[in-house]
This record gives C-alpha cells, structure tokens and sequence, in this order.
C-alpha cells in the first residue's frame, strides 16, 4: 500500500536529514581582512609553487631573509636583521634574528612541549633552514619551475641542471664509467676540508649521498654498511633496504691502485653535479653568507622572492610530498595556516610567536576562493569581501565612473562622509609606511607587465630568409608595428587606463629610462613607408599568405585580436585571420613556433629591466618567436649579467663601448667616470646603458610588437590599509588591515 | 534478481575499464601538456617534473601503471595542486556537489511531481496552462540565467539570504534551487504525461466507478504508474545532479567536483581527470541500475529473472 509514496517519501526525507545533521546551522564567522582569489592554491610548498596566489599565502606563512615594503617593495629586515655587502658585491652577508622560531596552528610553548605537533615545532629559525630550502630548490630532483630565481648563488645553475662536464672536465669516460684522477679528486676535495678526497670512506659516503645517476641508487643509499647516516636520514628508504636482499648491494664507486676514482654510471649520460659546493655558508647558527657568480644589482629584492624562503628539514623529511598541507606544515612568518578547505576556503591566523608581530594587525585573514570574477564582484558588493585584485573586463567602466571614494559602496559599508578620518598608521621599522594613502573604492596603478604580439621571425613573411633581401622580414614587422593605433586600443577597447605601447620595457621601471625615439608609435605613413621599401626590395604582396593570429580562447584576447585583424586590414591592406586555441594547445603552438602572430604577456619577476629583456636571448626559454642576435646576447649576457668583468678587462671594455655606440647609446663618459673612480653606483648606471642599448637594438629588429602596459586594478574597501597598487601589484599581507571601528 | 545484479556489476567494470582506457589515450592525444606555463620550465627541470608524475615513460606503460593503480584503489597524484591525491581531491569535492544535489533533488521532485499531478488531473485548466508554462520556462531557461534572477532578487532586491560560499543552510538555498528548478521542469512535464494517460485507463475507471474517493484514485492507483518514466529519467539525472554543475558551482563559489572536473581537463591534470571520470560513470550506471531495480517494484510486469532469460 502506498508504496511509491512511501518510497518517495524515503528519497525526500533522507537525504535531508543526513544534511541537516552534517552541517546543523552552522554560520561562518567573519575573518578580520577577506580576499579572493580564482582558484585554490596549487601548494604552499615554497619551491613547487609558481602563481602569485601561492606567492602572496606563502609570503604571509614564512618569512624569507628580506620582506618587501608594501609601497616601495624595498627589502625589509624580515629574518635577517640587517646584511653586509662585500665590496665586490659578490658576498651577501645576512645576520638572522635569534628569536623566531618554527610554528605551527595550535601551538604555544605556555602550554607544554612541542610533542604531538607536527615535526619540526618550537625549533628555531636559523641559518641551516635556508641553506636546506635553497639547496632542495636547487636540487634536480625537486623539479622546482621557479629555480631560477636563485641561479644568482654561485653554482646554482649547474648543480640545478646536472651540468657535471663544466665543473668536472678532468672526467674521463670509459665504457659506463667515470674516471676522476687523482690529483683532480685532491684539488676538488682537498685534505682538511668538510670532505677529504684522502679519507676513502667519507668520500665514499659524500658521493653516495651527493651524486646522482650511479646505478641502483636505492640500493646504495640503503646500503647500511658504508652509509649509515643516509639510512638514518631518512626511513622510507630504511624500509627498501629491508626488502632487498644484502647479496643485491653493490658498490659502482671503487679506486684503483693509482688511487684514481672510478664511478659506474646507470648510464652514458653525465655524472650529476651535486659536488659542487653551492655558494652558502652558515659560519654559525645566526649567519648566513651567500656568494653570488656575479654581480646582481637585484640581489636583495630577489631574497624577498617566495622561492627564497625557508623551510623546516624536520617537517620536509618527515611527510615528504604532504608536509605543506595544513595539518603537517610548521612555518615562521606573520601568519600561520589555521584551516585550508579545497576549492573553498583559506583561513590564516596571526602568529603570536611572531618576533613582529604588533604590527600584524589583522588577527585573521580569509582567502576564500571564487572562480567566477562576477561572484567576486557580487561578494564585495556585498560586504563579504574586502578587496578584489581584478575585475571583469565589462565591469572596469563601471568602475572607473563610480570612482574612488564610492565605488560600490555596499550596503554594509560607509561612506567617506560618513566617518571620521581614519587613524594614521605608525610603522616603527619604516616611517615611509605612514604615506600609505588609505584608499578606498577603485584603484588604478601602473603594474610591472607588457601585453605585446610575438612575430615568428622563421616563417614567411617576417623571416629573414626571403630570396631577395634579408631585410624584408624586419620591414615587414616594423610596417606591423606602425600601423596599430594602441591607443585607440586602450581607450576604446580595454577602457582600463592602460598605457599605450611604443617599446618592450614597461615605463614604470624604476632607474630605466627609455632612449627617446626607439618606439614603435603608430604612425601610418611610416608603415606605409617600411611596407614601400620592403615592396622596393623585391617582397611582392601576393606572396604575403592570409596571416593568422593565434591567441587563447579568452574575450579579452578575441577583442584585441580582432581589433589588430581590423587596423591591418585598414593600414596596410593585408588579411588576417584569428585563431584561438585552449590554454595548454596555445602554449605547445608557441613553444612549437606554430603560428604567424601570436598573443603574449609578461609580467616581472622582479624590479629590474633584466626580467623583461634577457628572454629574448637566443633560444631563451621564453623567447618564442625564432629571433637570434649576437649582439643582443652579448649586451644581456656578457655586459649586463657582469658589468664589473666587462669593464675591468680592457678589450671587452672597448668592445662595450663600441656596441652600445652602435645602438646610439654614448656610454664613454660614464666609463671614464667609473674607470677614475668606481662606484656600485656608476656600474649600475652603465648596466642601465646596456640594457637602453638592447632595447634599442630589439626595437629595431621588432621580433615583437609591444601594444600596452598593464595597469593593476584593485579594489578596496573602505578602511583598509596596506594595500598601496605598487608596481608589482605585491600586497605583503603582513602589513593589511581594516579598521572596523569605522564601520557602523 | 540477485543474479541480475551481479551481472550488471560486473559489466560496471568492464564499462569502467573501457573509459579508461578511451579516456587515458584521449587525454594523451590532446596537445599540451601539465607543465607548460606562459614562463616556461627549463628542459631540465620539465624532464623532471615528467619523471616525478611518470610522463616520462612510454604511453602503454603508464597506462598499465595507471590501471594497476585504480585496481589497488590509488588514483594517482593530482599535478597542479601539489601533496593532493586525486582520492583526497575527491573526496573534499565529491561530498560537497553530492550534497547540493541532494537538495536539488528533492526540490525537483517535490516541485515537479506536485505541478506534474495537479495539471495531469486536472488537464485543460488554468492551473494546467501556468504550470505547465512555468515548467516550459524552467526547461528553456538556463541554469545560470535562473542563478542571476535568484540574486538579484533575494540579495539585492530583497536581501535575505547570502550571496554565494559554501557552509551554511542558507548559502544552499539559491544554488539548490538554481540546479534544481530545470529538473523540476522535466519531472512536471513527464508526471503529467505519465498521469494523463493513466488516468484514462480502464483500472482507473473500476476504481472511481466502485467509489473510491479521488484523492486515493490518484495518489494510490495512478500515480504508481504515471511515475514510471520520472524513475527511469531519475537514473542517469541523479548521476548528473550529484556530479555537480560547473555554472551553479561557479556563480556561488560551491567547491564541488562539477569546477573541478572542467578546470582539470583544461589543466590537464590528467590524474584527477580520469578519477573523476571514473567516479561519474560509477554513479551512472549505479544509478542505471537501482532504477532497473525500481522497476520491478514500481511495475510487476517488468521482471529481472526474465529479462535475462
């Protein structure tokens, strides 16, 4: 009887039931400072992550050697106090504070011992935790994406790409073994060192622990015999060494009777670098000596990075591929990851065991996740959230005409007549932290970042391989680049307030100045003018195909791609075509150099025209467009990677001079200055010089066209400190809060 | 009837096999990769990351590996979100779109069936047009524009209930309805198809002519077997409804797997990819079956024990 109604009635009340008993009226409470970001964190682990999301949580999580200042990003005393320079330069010396210490969600040492935390807790900060989070960067293995943000430490580059054969040259190969003679063992590892090449056994043991690419190198770090402390280091591989059987332990590390070494390889690739002494040292527990390779004008804004900071040994070793997840991870910064909720949800609590910590204000922050940047609006319309990093391109007007003190003032917010002016806010450290504007409502502020198009130099027409003349392809580019009317793009199009265009480097970078008269401007007779010579040069338009211009699937993209599709078509009478492909399809296209115009941003890694410039070296990594030019490598990676070597040896000097000439960039006077008198100083203006003269030169041969340069948008609500739209759009949430007491 | 259950589950993992196997050699095909980025990797440290996630092997032999995984119940780690396995992944997601779809679910049927009867019996009416009409609206309209509506007027028109997020009772009340209303649609137009024809019927007929009240003619008597293909609709419907939906989902921030699944296919992250697949076809065809099974309660005409004879 009634058995549908029965059983539909079982389907209704059930699962209700089970829900109101799963989530029983709970209501969330509001964190002190809330912010959104699109997507959940990928990991909190200082060397894996890559986004400027992780970057910012890691940032507030640990603290690094140095801190950015809110407004300036000048380095801040974070754990380092203060730091010595050498006079070379070559030597950064950092002394750390002695009263931070490692922590975690929950812990206070009022309350007992660390025991039943993670690993790792109530342990000091010191200098042997930096030297282990930048050696396990650096090490092959961890497959770290942003590695080379410390390539700057000496024998960073090679010890992270296996590069053995640099170092190593004295290597001799036979068969699958490597032979290393003896006097080149003593020179590498000399008698009274951490490693004695005389002690057999050490050597044996720093080896086995050092190298990779020696055959079966589980067994031979399960070895318990000869390696002890391996196998005490770490227990995972203990286990494996119970499974196998002892008969299965060889040993390919052996010496003949000339003393030489021999290493069987797993096979003919090289042996790995891991010998190299990188260039840390921790003289004692509260010193941190770091040698560089070369001079880098950057140094100390690099070491705020997130691939700088330290990790805790005792955590990494103990949950290996977990230990940043929030019930493993142990940190030292202003906050401390309290709850992480995939995909929803992050909630920080400030550290009380903070060396700093009155001046972390807020005593919470939520990260909450919202994908949809019209849910974000929403929320901050709402009061939920207080500040959004980004807006929906359709909603930036809105914006903008709602202007700064009342843009979407929401129901729960007051506005700025209401209130009193808001306390200032007193910075101790840095009295320059008291100009922080207390912004409220839109904000637009030049960001460190170009959106240009990439030309592929070994395609038809803008290679350089025409039968006629090789100078077709660069006319070509350069009519390209005249031809847009950028801003007619920013204005019509973005409306953002971006900045229109001419050059590469974005003009917001600081102690760069552009040489006058290098930009690509708009300007149609010119195109016209570079399209006759390249006409008079032999290039016929029929052989110009229908071009096509990739990008990937966005609006934002299809707007501006259709807008460059209609001012060629308008200026220079040439057809395009667009083509969007997914995110990962798009990037295999580039990297492939599979396309004749394609979409491309960059965004700096750090404040120096070197994060812009030196990825159009020959085959950079991030290069894309098929161009090469020895020149240009010669300005960003012998003159600007070391000033000092090119201006001390005397050829090299001339040569300088006399290549910066050919770009028009007079460098001689400053040299002659530098030469009389040297100064840090002077090295640095004439590496400026450099990189005008690479800029010049890129903007001549046009591998690119440059279409604008980002502005960064926040919004903010009322009440907010901190957040100042610096050039890198950095927001170290260390120093944000909300000042509550003028919300009603 | 057992034996017909044991079966079906066997054939669960021989469907399960071959979406694996289809779906492993798609995503493979698929140009890029998991580790490109807009500031590319240097060819050391991709050839790495290739050989930390076994990328680095031979397609047949990470297909094999991959499958021994599944077997033993291991899915794999997830390539973005680093220290994840694809089962935690799931198991934070899953949950959460399960619950909301609950609630959608019987808002569906609570809606529909009650709009699907009362038009069914009372065919050619005023209440027959607007619900009906009401319910064409709700099939044409998409979820999201439903979504917008829903914002507009309970948040800013009459601000009553929270925006979007995830945790409380009241943030489940829009995205429910968002999710549900559609299905409720579906179920209304085939309760009332279902109820028309039955109530023509000549059982129908002996039950009213020997006095039964009306109420119990309908409730007892007509909508057993008007229900009939709302179960069969509800198989593969719950299987979608329980997965999530990606649109709901992102317009109130609900942290289900419908975001999830989407945002890894354009990851490529490949692990949580195919898991997902998996944990989506699973509830397919379990869903399939417990309607099969339905069937033969709902409807003693229908009988496993033959079906399979």
């Amino acid at each position: 009887m009634f058995k549908s109604l029965q059983l539909l009635g079982a389907m209704i009340i059930i699962p209700l039931a089970g829900f109101f008993a799963l989530f029983g009226g709970q209501e969330e409470e509001r964190e002190s400072f809330v912010y959104a970001e699109m997507q959940s964190l990928e990991t909190l682990d200082p060397a894996m992550m890559t986004g400027v999301a992780e970057g910012r949580v890691a940032q507030a999580v640990f603290e690094g050697l140095t801190t950015y200042h809110p407004e300036t990003l000048a380095p801040l005393p974070g754990m380092a106090t203060s730091w010595d320079v050498s006079e070379d330069e070559l030597t950064y010396t950092f002394h750390l504070r002695n009263d931070q210490v490692w922590t975690c969600r929950g812990y206070d040492p009022a309350n007992g011992s660390a025991e039943g935390f993670p690993a790792g807790t109530g342990d000091p900060v010191v200098a042997g935790d930096f030297i282990f989070a930048l050696e396990r960067v650096l090490d092959p293995e961890t497959a770290s994406q942003y590695s080379y943000m410390l390539y700057a430490i000496k024998n960073a580059i090679n010890y992270n790409t296996m590069k053995m054969e640099i170092e190593f040259a004295e290597v001799h190969r036979s068969g699958s073994e490597a032979v290393i003679s003896k006097a080149d063992l003593l020179a590498k590892f000399p008698p009274g060192g951490d490693v004695d090449a005389g002690d057999e056994n050490a050597l044996r043991e720093f080896l086995k622990k050092k190298a990779t690419n020696l055959p079966g190198d589980a067994l031979l770090k399960a070895d318990p015999a000869s390696n002890e402390s391996a196998a005490e280091e770490n227990s995972a591989e203990e286990a494996t060494a119970e499974e196998i059987a002892p008969a299965a332990v060889f040993d390919p590390i052996s010496w003949d009777e000339h003393g030489n070494l021999h290493i069987r390889l797993a096979d003919d690739k090289s042996l790995a670098v891991k010998f190299l002494k990188l260039g840390l040292d921790a003289p004692d527990d509260y010193t941190l000596v770091i040698h560089l390779d070369a001079v880098t004008p950057y140094f100390l804004d690099i070491t705020s990075f997130s691939t700088w900071l330290p990790v805790n040994k005792k955590c990494v070793d103990t949950y290996g591929d977990k230990w940043a997840i929030v019930n493993n991870i142990v940190t030292n910064g202003s906050y401390l990851l309290a709850e992480d909720f995939f995909q929803n949800k992050m909630v920080l609590k400030r550290n009380e065991l903070y060396w700093d910590k009155e001046h972390v204000r807020s005593e919470s922050i939520g990260v909450r996740i919202i994908e949809g940047e019209s849910t974000q609006v929403n929320l901050y319309c709402a009061g939920e959230i207080d500040w959004l990093n980004s807006l929906p391109q359709a909603q930036v007007p809105v914006f903008i005409a709602a202007g700064r003190d009342t843009a979407y003032a929401g129901a729960t917010r007051p506005s700025k007549d209401d209130v009193p002016e808001t306390p200032e806010f007193r910075n101790p450290l840095d009295p320059g932290l008291d100009t922080n504007p207390n912004y409220e409502g839109f904000m637009r502020t030049p960001y460190l970042g170009t959106y240009y198009y990439r030309f592929n130099v070994t395609r038809r027409p803008f290679a350089t391989n025409h039968e006629n003349s090789k100078e077709i392809g660069r006319l070509l580019r350069i009519a390209f680049c005249h031809a847009i009317d950028k801003k007619m793009l920013c204005e019509d199009i973005l409306k953002g307030g971006q900045i229109p265009a001419d050059t590469y480097v974005p003009s917001g970078m600081p102690g760069y100045t552009r040489p006058a008269g290098i930009g690509v401007e708009f300007n149609t007779a010119k195109a016209r003018q570079y399209l006759k010579e390249a006409r008079d040069l032999g290039f016929r338009d029929d052989e110009m195909p229908v071009l096509n211009i990739l990008y990937n699937t966005s609006e934002g993209h299809r707007q501006i791609a259709a807008f460059i599709q209609d001012q060629i078509k308008q200026n220079l009478g040439f057809d395009v075509e667009l083509q969007n492909q997914e995110w990962r399809v798009y990037l295999d296209s580039t990297q492939k150099l599979d396309y004749d115009l394609c979409r491309a941003g960059w965004i700096g890694d750090y404040t120096d025209p070197n994060t812009f410039l030196d990825m159009f070296v020959t085959d950079g990594g991030n290069n894309n467009t098929g161009w090469s030019n020895e020149l240009y490598d010669k300005f960003i990676l012998t003159y600007a990677r070391d000033p000092r070597r090119s201006l001390a040896d005397e050829s090299l000097r001339a040569q300088l001079i006399a290549d910066c000439q050919s770009q028009g960039i007079d460098v001689r006077e400053i040299v002659e200055d530098y030469l009389a008198q040297p100064t840090a100083q002077k090295v640095a203006q004439i590496r400026m010089k450099v990189f005008e003269s690479a800029e010049t030169l890129l903007m001549h041969d046009v591998p690119i066209l440059p279409l604008y340069f980002y502005v960064s948008m926040n919004t903010i609500a009322y009440g907010t400190h901190g957040i100042t739209g610096n050039i890198r759009n950095i927001v170290p949430l260390k120093w944000v809060w909300v000042d509550r007491s003028l919300y009603p | 009837m057992m034996l017909f259950i044991l079966k079906r589950i066997g054939w669960l993992f021989v469907s399960l096999f071959i979406v694996i196997t289809i779906c492993f050699f798609v995503m493979k095909i698929v140009p890029g990769d998991p580790f490109s980025s807009e500031k590319a990797p240097s060819e050391e440290v991709k050839a790495q990351l290739m050989k930390k996630y076994g990328q680095d092997l031979s397609w047949p032999e990470q297909y094999v590996r991959y499958l021994g995984g599944v077997v033993v119940g291991d899915l794999g780690p997830s390539i973005k979100y680093k220290g994840n396995d694809v089962t935690t992944i799931i198991a934070d997601t899953l949950p959460v779109s399960a619950a909301l779809g609950l609630i959608a679910l019987v808002i569906a049927l609570i809606f529909g069936l009650i709009a699907g009867i009362v038009s069914g019996v009372r065919q050619n009416t005023f209440w027959d047009y607007s619900l009906m009409s009401a319910a064409i609206m709700g099939i044409s309209i998409p979820s999201f524009v439903i979504a917008m509506a829903l914002i507009a007027i309970f948040v800013f028109w009459w601000p009553l209930l929270p925006i979007a997020g995830w945790g409380s009772i009241s943030q489940l009340i829009m995205p429910a309805l968002a999710l549900g209303l559609p299905y409720a649609a579906y179920v209304a137009r085939m309760t009332r198809v279902g109820m028309i024809e039955i109530i023509r019927q000549d059982f129908i007929r002996t039950a009213r002519a020997k006095g039964l009240a009306e109420k119990s003619v309908v409730m007892k008597h007509a909508l057993k077997h008007a229900l009939l293909p709302v179960v069969s609709f509800l198989g593969p419907a719950t299987a979608g409804i329980l997965t999530g939906s990606l649109v709901v989902e992102k317009i109130f921030a609900i942290p289900g797997i419908g975001t999830m699944f989407v945002n890894s296919a354009t990851n490529r992250d490949y692990f949580v990819v195919l898991g997902t697949l998996i944990v989506y076809s699973t509830l397919l065809i379990v869903f399939n079956l417990i309607v099969d099974v339905l069937y033969t309660f709902l409807d003693p005409r229908v009988q496993m024990e033959k079906t399979n004879a």
